[in-house]
């Protein structure tokens, strides 16, 4: 008893000590160095906490949140973790949309006093972002044993599971794309030695498998977009293969042996090519929408052989479209590979259509793989393109727009060079892109030392309700009935080469 | 009878020196598995089981990955197996298994027979002995058995309990473990509706435990689990015959249906037992160590044991015999050499340990190599300098290439992850960085955690001047307990000097990688091209053309051993030199090399040989193969080689 209240007044004297931290401290002329990158960003007034890892030696830590309005959050930590209360943090956000949000950070150090560091500044937009990203966790392979397809809750650190793959013999679920960023109409395709290749049709409360095969097709779909009235998606049909690079930062990287593009009509099932869209002697791949529906924009290169890869310069191109006719309108070269210097990849529209976010890398219709690869926006009106300011020196790829057009979700390996992680970027008004900030977790350090990648994250209004099981089942039943749901092919004149590769490449 | 303090003594001495056998078996147990069959030999290859994960430090199991049936044993079992790097907590874990099996038979037997047949309770123990002595995976089969019989004991004791009750506690424990174990299930409902029906006469109880077993499936398929409903009901064998890596499950198999078959042989022998049991009633109690029967009842009612130790302590001293004897020959049929053998060098290879893995290769017949093995052992001769010169000591498999993958080799995924993890790193060491890196991150992907494949990560991201990325890998590896201290240790290098600019190994590769991209394969050749300093480069590709009988070449590159100061050509490269030399009548250019006397005067022996059999190749072949086995003239011949033990 003497002893436990001899220690009590002893950590009681040791907190006296320390105490807390206050405006006399210590004045540090810069701000602490913090991690993930929390310094300078936008954040949705709907995002869950930013907790934080303060990387700064000390033996104590004291955060103080404040923004204009309501109570400021005040932590006191021993560890350099800084873990923020959840409902403390909603009624911050919630009260101060618009507002700044400042982080003080006081650390108590060697010397025994309290430091104070400069505030980091912060910004809470007025507009929520979508409140779940969906996106698959990969290790970084070609053939893999854990690899699942998960959605988060933005405003929380809840991920749960869509669908994993030892549900249906370790295969492969990749491509996932949204109509206007609704789950209620979502396709993605699957892969498995056992199941075979079916396209997954969500529609609202029903999921089905799609058999996309036929002579000239190799019924592995890989990119698609949904057509704005939802009754169409393009869908691409590529060959892909593996390089792999003897010296370059960048390992591994993927070959398009052929890929055309075609239209699968939900409706009726049926899958329409079209030769201006099918040629030969080019590729075409990463189909996206107009906003109006009236024309199909993709990338387009020329078919090259495997050696001459470097070659692979991707152009952005369009094609009208009517929906009501089915006629297709005149190409069109949007913007030359040349002009961009840099091979064009993954142009997405933003939901008011006014601007276009698109990849230049030095060449590859397969931008991942790059070392660095950049993001550019076009402005639909002018026609003007920009490279975007918040583009890093590494790979920032596989982006997407919020339903608001407010934000941007992309995939970014600025970390560490090497595995990509999801970061959002809020879009104002005047098409200015802001300083990305990762996905938070509730442990700071959550990203440190994980080694799987995220993949083609994509912002959605509501969670999947699809169960796993019935995406199992759609899997499943593929095999069963040996080609899903029909789709009798109407083909166009372009031959296609079937594709042998079971393989699958998208980290 | 009454019991005196004086009597309880005494009785409690003859409790411990009947529980001796017991205590002596796990002893020994424990000992033999420590010592000699080694756990951390197990752990060096379990990584490579497809159907069981390892443990993955930072993966959280219940929310990264879906919920199946078993799960739980599957993770406890990849926990477990990772613990077995240490050899000794192995071998308690192992030993811990073998004592609840122990345990439960007895319990379970006990019960059945009313106490007789109990001297069976040891047979689960020496199963599985026998399972790790030939190196069998079984953990998560034998994790879930012994989870289930622990729930069988459980179930025994509610036997005093209304039969409603009774089997409302069965189907709570029949959910429990079709979530947590379920290769178990049918067993413990086996057990179970046996004990009912053989036990307590309850035949109703019996078949609705038997009839559960179409209705937990169907419930957890359309509950809790994301399966279909023939899944559901496959997963509950004993085992998944068509997993991928599971070697012959004879002796897990064994110890399942051990089980149930002792029950009921149990139940039988108490039903006949009882008929003859004025006869039999002295004998029919088992008396090797009845005492340490933990229920009370049956010492209470059988006093007369007590009171006759000479004789019991003579039955003891006999069942101990027979127990030994019984080990001894499991352990002595079960006992696996080579594979145990295989592992070690397995083991020697990843710790670097070159001549303890030349000394246990020695050992290895030419049957039992394959790829990983003639890897490992080529780069053990490498890194001690005797890859030219002993090459052909050790077996060589044409198409087994030292430094290329070969795809005509049709592997299991397992074997697959294996080689990728061999090849990244003698690539790694021969300076091809980034194929070593391709390989290495398939390994990783394939195996879903190996703490090699990322420290090899890390120094590859090193060597590439990426230190953000090498940071990820060693941080990842720094969250394995077994690990960390060593992942540490480089992470505090990398902080103190990201280039790595004062460990010469690190330098001395960057020297070997190429300068400029290219998607083709980075052979030897272009190796040596970009620094001819490359020894391990040259030396593979000597061996290569030793393998492939390319003497041209190995004559044409001799000349490169200046520049790599070997003092002497090695005793391969001369043999081909001088099956060379006769076979064009030419004298090569060698750089002023000379061939060694003894080489020649080998080889003239070698070819008086042949002489003397008339040329006949096939005559000559017993006499060549047992004076020159070993060396290139006789591989360059017959296309094999013999291996020389020492």
């Amino acid at each position: 008893m003497t002893l436990a209240a001899l220690l009590v007044c002893v950590c009681a004297f040791v907190q006296c000590g320390k105490g807390a931290p206050d405006d006399a401290s210590r004045k540090i002329d810069r701000i602490a160095q913090i991690r993930p990158d929390y310094c300078g960003v936008v954040i949705p007034p709907n995002i869950a906490p930013l907790n934080f890892f303060i990387e700064e030696k000390g033996s104590e830590y004291f955060v103080r949140i404040r923004s204009t309005n309501g109570k400021s959050i005040e932590l006191h930590s021993a560890k350099p973790s800084i873990e923020i209360p959840m409902s403390d943090w909603r009624k911050l956000l919630e009260s101060n949309r618009g507002q700044k949000l400042f982080f003080y950070v006081y650390v108590y150090d060697s010397e025994n006093q309290w430091s104070r560091f400069e505030p980091i500044e912060n910004e809470i937009a007025d507009d929520e972002i979508d409140p779940y990203v969906a996106y698959r966790k990969i290790n970084i392979c070609i053939m893999w044993r854990d690899m699942g397809f998960y959605q988060r809750d933005l405003e929380s650190y809840t991920e749960t599971i869509v669908s994993h793959n030892r549900s249906y013999g370790y295969g492969c679920i990749n491509c996932h794309s949204y109509l206007k960023n609704d789950p209620k109409h979502m396709v993605l395709q699957a892969r498995s030695a056992q199941y075979g290749t079916p396209m997954l049709l969500v529609d609202n409360d029903d999921i089905a498998p799609i058999q996309t095969k036929s002579d000239t097709t190799s019924g592995k779909v890989g990119f698609t977009a949904w057509h704005p009235n939802g009754k169409i998606i393009a869908i691409t049909d590529n060959k892909f293969s593996m390089l792999i690079h003897t010296q370059a930062q960048e390992v591994r990287d993927v070959f398009d042996g052929a890929c055309d593009l075609d239209l699968y009509r939900v409706d009726t099932h049926e899958v329409v090519s079209e030769d201006k869209i099918s040629r030969p002697d080019r590729m075409e791949t990463f189909p996206e929408w107009s906003r109006d529906g009236r024309f199909l924009y993709f990338c387009s290169a020329p078919q090259v052989p495997q050696k001459r890869y470097p070659e692979v310069q991707c152009d952005l191109m369009r094609i009208g479209y009517d929906d009501e006719s089915g006629g297709w309108g005149d190409l069109e070269t949007v913007l030359l590979a040349q002009d961009a210097q840099g091979s064009i990849t993954q142009p997405r529209f933003s939901p008011d259509g006014r601007f276009l976010l698109f990849n230049v890398s030095e060449y590859s219709d397969f931008p991942i793989h790059q070392a660095q690869c950049d993001l550019y926006l076009m402005a639909m009106e002018s026609g003007e393109y920009r490279k975007l300011a918040i583009s890093s020196e590494r790979n920032d790829s596989w982006h997407g727009w919020s339903s608001n057009g407010r934000w941007v979700v992309l995939n970014s390996k600025r970390i560490d060079g090497r595995f990509a992680r999801p970061f959002f970027s809020y879009f104002d008004e005047n098409g200015e892109a802001h300083k990305p900030f990762v996905l938070p977790q509730q442990d700071p350090t959550f990203y440190d030392g994980l080694v799987r990648v995220y993949n083609v994250p994509e912002l959605i209004k509501a969670p999947i309700e699809i169960e796993d099981r019935e995406f199992t089942q759609a899997i499943i039943s593929n095999r069963k009935t040996g080609s899903g749901s029909s789709s009798p092919w109407t083909s166009g004149a372009a031959t296609k080469a079937n594709s042998t590769s079971e393989l699958h490449y998208e980290d | 009878m009454p019991l005196t303090p004086n009597s309880l003594e005494q009785r409690s001495g003859w409790n411990f020196i009947q529980r001796l056998p017991s205590l002596i078996f796990f002893l020994l147990f424990f000992l033999d598995v420590y010592l000699y069959i080694d756990p951390a030999l197990i752990h060096i290859s379990h990584f490579a089981h497809w159907r069981l994960p390892p443990y993955v430090p930072g993966l959280n199991v219940f929310s990264d990955l879906p919920a199946y049936p078993g799960k739980l044993a599957v993770f406890a079992a990849g926990w477990l197996l990772h613990i077995f790097y240490y050899s000794w907590a192995g071998a308690a874990s192992i030993t811990a298994l073998a004592w609840i099996l122990f345990w439960g038979a007895d319990k379970y037997i006990g019960a059945m027979s009313d106490g007789r047949l109990r001297w069976l309770r040891f047979v689960p123990a020496i199963v599985l002995l026998a399972q790790y002595s030939r190196y069998c995976h079984y953990l998560m089969e034998n994790i879930s058995i012994a989870f289930g019989v622990l729930l069988v004991c459980l179930y025994l004791h509610a036997s005093k309990l209304r039969p409603l009750l009774r089997l409302i506690i069965f189907l709570a424990l029949s959910a429990i473990l079709y979530y947590a174990a379920v290769f178990s299930y049918l067993l413990f409902v086996a057990l179970c509706a046996s004990y009912e029906v053989f036990h307590q006469r309850h035949w109703i109880n019996g078949l609705a435990a038997l009839l559960s077993v179409l209705l937990i499936p169907l419930i957890a398929s359309m509950l809790v689990f994301d399966q279909t409903l023939a899944s559901a009901y496959l997963c509950t064998l004993p085992y998944e015959p068509l997993i991928i890596g599971f070697q012959g499950p004879w002796l897990y198999l064994f110890l399942y249906l051990f089980f149930p078959l002792a029950g009921l042989f149990g139940a039988f022998w108490r039903s006949y037992a009882g008929k003859m049991k004025d006869s039999f009633k002295r004998y029919s109690v088992n008396a090797t160590d009845s005492a340490e029967n933990a229920d009370p009842e049956i010492e209470e009612t059988d006093p007369e044991i007590q009171e006759q130790p000479v004789a019991s302590k003579l039955q003891l001293v006999f069942a101990a015999s027979i127990l030994l004897i019984v080990v001894l020959i499991a352990v002595f049929l079960s006992t696996d050499n080579v594979e145990r053998q295989r592992r070690r060098i397995k083991c020697f290879a990843q710790h670097e340990m070159w001549t303890e893995l030349l000394s246990e290769a020695n050992e290895l017949g030419p049957q039992d190599y394959d790829f990983a093995y003639c890897h490992d052992v080529s780069r053990a001769l490498y890194h001690s300098g005797r890859l030219l010169d002993d090459l052909f000591h050790y077996p060589q498999v044409a198409g087994w290439q030292l430094y290329k993958v070969d795809d005509s080799i049709s592997l299991s995924p397992a074997d697959k992850m294996g080689r990728n993890s061999n090849l990244c790193d003698s690539l790694y060491e021969m300076g091809r960085v980034n194929e070593a890196e391709n390989y290495a991150l398939d390994a990783l992907a394939g195996l879903m955690y190996h703490p090699h494949v990322l420290k090899r990560l890390a120094l590859i991201n090193i060597v590439k001047r990426q230190p953000d990325a090498a940071r990820t890998f060693l941080i990842a590896l720094r969250e394995d307990f077994i690990f960390r201290n060593e992942a540490q240790e480089l992470l505090d290098q990398l902080d103190a000097d990201p280039d790595f600019t004062s460990n010469e190994e690190i330098q001395r590769i960057r020297s070997f990688m190429p300068v400029k991209d290219s998607i083709e394969e980075c052979s030897p050749e272009t190796l040596l091209r970009i620094n001819p300093n490359n020894r391990m480069a040259f030396e593979y590709l000597m061996a290569y053309y030793l393998q492939t009988n390319q003497v041209a070449d190995v004559v044409t590159n001799t000349a490169r051993m200046a520049e790599l100061h070997y003092d002497a050509i090695p005793r391969a490269c001369e043999e081909a030199i001088l099956i060379f030399m006769h076979s064009t009548q030419s004298r090569p250019f060698l750089n002023g090399y000379p061939i060694s006397a003894e080489t020649q005067e080998r080889f003239f022996k070698f070819d008086r040989i042949i002489q003397s059999n008339n040329k006949n190749l096939r005559a000559a072949q017993g006499e060549l193969e047992a004076e020159f086995g070993d060396s290139y003239f006789f591989y360059n011949l017959y296309g094999y080689n013999r291996i020389q033990k020492k």
